[in-house]
C-alpha cells in the first residue's frame, strides 16, 4: 500500500474525505473545490478517482450526489465490488458545513504541496548519490528554480524568463504581422477583431473587441440606458456571435428582461410589446426574434441579493457548465453591502478589484455597470478607472450641443447618445463616440458619417 | 445530530442499500438498482416531483393485483429520470394503472 511508505505528515485522508463528502451534499463546495483542487492533490488514489468522477458530473451540468456517483461509478466499471460502495458511503459520511469548505480544501492542497516537496527533497539526494563529477552551479541553481516554483502558492503563478519573454514577444508581433496582412489582402481594410464584438463597429475599431481578461466598467446615470446598453452588448455577443454569455442583474424581473428582448429583437416597441397591443403579423415577429433568443448564448441570472462573493461563485460555475465568453454585472452600485462599516466607494473599489481577479483568473470578459453622479462624474472613479482595462461613459448628448454643434449633422442619422472612452488599455482614449439611442425600441446603432 | 445531518445520513445508508443489493447480494438487476437510486435521489433532494412520490406511495399502500404490479414495475425500469418529460409521461400510465387495480378490487 501506497500509504505505508508516507511518513503522515504528509497525507491527510480526513480532509480528503471531508472534501469529497462536501462536493456529494453542497453545489457551493462542489465549486469551490472544483476551481480549487486537481486529483493529483488527493493522496488516496480512490478519493482522487471519486473527485474526478464528481468533477465529470458536475462540468455535465449532473449534482454530483451520491446516487450519481454510484451510478456514473458502476456503469464506468470502476465501482463493481461491496468494498468500494462502503469505501464511497464512509466519505459521503464525513459531513462538514458549507462555510467550512476553505478550511478543508486548504489543508488538502497543504498537503499535496509538502509530499511535492518531499519528492523534491528525495529527488535531489539521490541526484546527489548518484554523480560523481558534479557542477555544483548547476545543481544549485535548478534546484533553487524548482524550490521556486514550489513556494509559489498558485499553480498559475509563473516567472517569465528572458527567453520566454522574448518568445511570446515575437509571437505576439508574427500574429499581428500576418493578421494585418490578411486585412490589406482578404478584408480589404475591415480590421477582424482580437475579442467579443462590442456591438458598435466604431467601438470595435478603437478596442479591436472585449478580450478575455478584461474588466470593462460602464458608466450611466439613472435612467440614462445602463440596461439598453448591457442587452445591446448582449445581442451583439450571444445572439449575432453566438457566444456564451452571463447576464446577472440586480433590479428587474425574469419577466421584464423577457419583455425587453422581446421589444430588441423584433424592433416593435417596448411599451406595445409590454401592454400586448400588438397585431398577428407583428406576433410572428416576435415569435420569430424569441426563437433567435432561444438558439443564443444568453444565460440570464436575475438575482436581488447579489454580493461579490456570489458573483465569483456565480461565474465559476457558469465557467464550468456553460464556457461563458463574458459576464455582465447591472449593476454594481445594487450588490449587497457585505460591511457596513466601509464608505460607498470602498466598496465599490472592492467589487471592482474583486471582479478583475475573476476576468483574468476565469479567462472571460467582464462588464461591471456602475451609476455616474449627476455630474457625470464616478463615486471612487480614480480607483476604478486604475483596475479596469476599459471605462465607458454613455450619456445622452444635450439639446443645446446638438443645435450648435454642426458635426453632428454630418452623420446618416443624427445621433442622441456618445459613448464617452475614458480610459483604453490597449488604444486610444479620449474619444466620444456618437450613437443613436432608439428609446421605445430599446435599440443602440451606429451612426455613420456622410459627406454633406 | 441537526435535522440536515438526519437526512444526509438516511440518503446516504439507503443509496449504499440499493447498490449492495445488486453488487452483493444480486438480489437486485442492474436497471432495478438504478431506478431505485433515482427514485431516492427524487424523494430526497427534487422537490419537484411530490406527486410522482406520493403516488408510487397510494400504489404500496393500496391493492395488489401480481399481473398489474409486474406491468408498474416494467414502467418504472423504463423511465429515464434524467427527463422530466419522460417522468411525466410514465407517471400518467402509472395513475392508470393504479386506478384500474384500486377498481378491480
Amino acid at each position: 500500500m501506497q500509504e505505508t511508505n508516507y511518513n503522515e505528515t504528509l497525507f491527510d485522508l480526513e480532509s480528503e474525505r471531508r472534501v469529497l463528502s462536501a462536493m456529494l451534499h453542497s453545489e457551493t463546495a462542489c465549486i469551490e473545490a472544483f476551481n480549487q483542487l486537481l486529483p493529483a492533490d488527493f493522496f488516496s488514489p480512490q478519493h482522487a478517482t471519486v473527485f474526478e468522477l464528481s468533477c465529470s458530473l458536475y462540468e455535465r451540468e449532473i449534482n454530483p450526489t451520491l446516487v450519481e456517483l454510484i451510478k456514473e461509478g458502476h456503469s464506468l466499471g470502476i465501482f463493481t465490488n461491496p468494498r468500494d460502495i462502503e469505501d464511497i458511503s464512509y466519505i459521503a459520511e464525513q459531513y462538514i458545513d458549507d462555510e467550512n469548505i476553505k478550511y478543508w480544501i486548504k489543508r488538502v492542497k497543504d498537503k499535496a504541496r509538502l509530499r511535492r516537496f518531499e519528492f523534491f527533497l528525495r529527488r535531489n539526494y539521490q541526484l546527489l548519490n548518484e554523480e560523481n563529477e558534479q557542477d555544483v552551479e548547476q545543481i544549485l541553481m535548478s534546484a533553487e528554480e524548482e524550490l521556486t516554483n514550489l513556494t509559489a502558492l498558485e499553480i498559475d503563478d509563473h516567472i517569465d524568463t528572458p527567453a520566454d519573454m522574448a518568445k511570446l514577444g515575437y509571437e505576439e508581433v508574427e500574429r499581428r504581422f500576418l493578421r494585418y496582412k490578411e486585412i490589406k489582402e482578404q478584408h480589404k481594410g475591415v480590421i477582424p477583431l482580437d475579442g467579443l464584438p462590442t456591438g458598435f463597429s466604431n467601438l470595435n475599431k478603437i478596442t479591436l473587441g472585449y478580450k478575455p481578461g478584461d474588466l470593462i466598467i460602464l458608466g450611466a446615470q439613472t435612467g440614462h440606458g445602463k440596461t439598453s446598453f448591457a442587452l445591446h452588448t448582449a445581442n451583439a455577443i450571444a445572439v449575432k456571435n453566438q457566444s456564451n454569455l452571463l447576464y446577472l442583474n440586480t433590479e428587474m424581473s425574469r419577466e421584464q428582461i423577457a419583455l425587453r428582448w422581446g421589444s430588441i429583437l423584433s424592433g416593435i416597441e417596448h411599451e406595445r410589446v409590454r401592454s400586448g397591443e400588438i397585431n398577428e403579423s407583428e406576433l410572428s415577429r416576435i415569435l420569430n426574434a424569441y426563437s433567435q433568443l432561444g438558439n443564443s448564448g444568453f444565460y440570464s441570472y436575475p438575482c436581488p441579493n447579489l454580493t461579490p462573493e456570489k458573483t465569483i461563485s456565480i461565474a465559476r460555475k457558469f465557467k464550468a457548465q456553460k464556457n461563458i465568453d463574458m459576464m455582465i454585472i447591472d449593476y454594481v452600485g445594487r450588490m449587497d453591502k457585505q460591511d457596513p462599516k466601509l464608505q460607498e466607494w470602498q466598496i465599490l473599489e472592492q467589487i471592482v478589484k474583486t471582479q478583475k481577479m475573476l476576468a483574468q483568473n476565469l479567462k472571460m470578459v467582464v462588464m461591471c455597470l456602475v451609476q455616474l453622479n449627476p455630474d457625470g462624474s464616478l463615486q471612487g472613479a480614480k480607483r476604478m478607472k486604475n483596475e479596469c482595462d476599459l471605462m465607458l461613459k454613455l450619456s445622452p448628448i444635450p439639446k443645446e450641443e446638438l443645435e450648435e454643434n454642426e458635426e453632428f449633422k454630418k452623420y446618416d442619422i443624427v445621433p442622441n447618445y456618445t459613448i464617452y472612452v475614458d480610459k483604453n488599455r490597449d488604444g486610444q482614449s479620449g474619444i466620444r463616440i456618437p450613437i443613436y439611442f432608439d428609446l421605445q425600441r430599446q435599440l443602440m446603432m451606429d451612426v455613420k458619417r456622410v459627406s454633406i | 445530530m441537526s435535522r440536515q445531518e438526519n437526512i444526509k445520513k438516511v440518503y446516504d445508508r439507503c443509496s449504499a442499500m440499493i447498490t449492495n443489493l445488486h453488487i452483493k447480494k444480486r438480489a437486485i438487476s442492474q436497471e432495478e438498482m438504478y431506478s431505485l437510486l433515482s427514485v431516492l435521489d427524487m424523494v430526497v433532494l427534487k422537490n419537484d416531483f411530490s406527486d410522482f412520490i406520493d403516488l408510487l406511495r397510494s400504489w404500496q399502500e393500496g391493492p395488489r393485483d401480481e399481473e398489474i404490479d409486474a406491468i408498474i414495475k416494467a414502467t418504472l425500469l423504463q423511465i429515464d429520470y434524467t427527463s422530466e418529460q419522460s417522468i411525466r409521461q410514465n407517471q400518467a400510465i402509472l395513475a392508470d394503472l393504479i386506478n384500474y387495480q384500486s377498481s378491480q378490487s
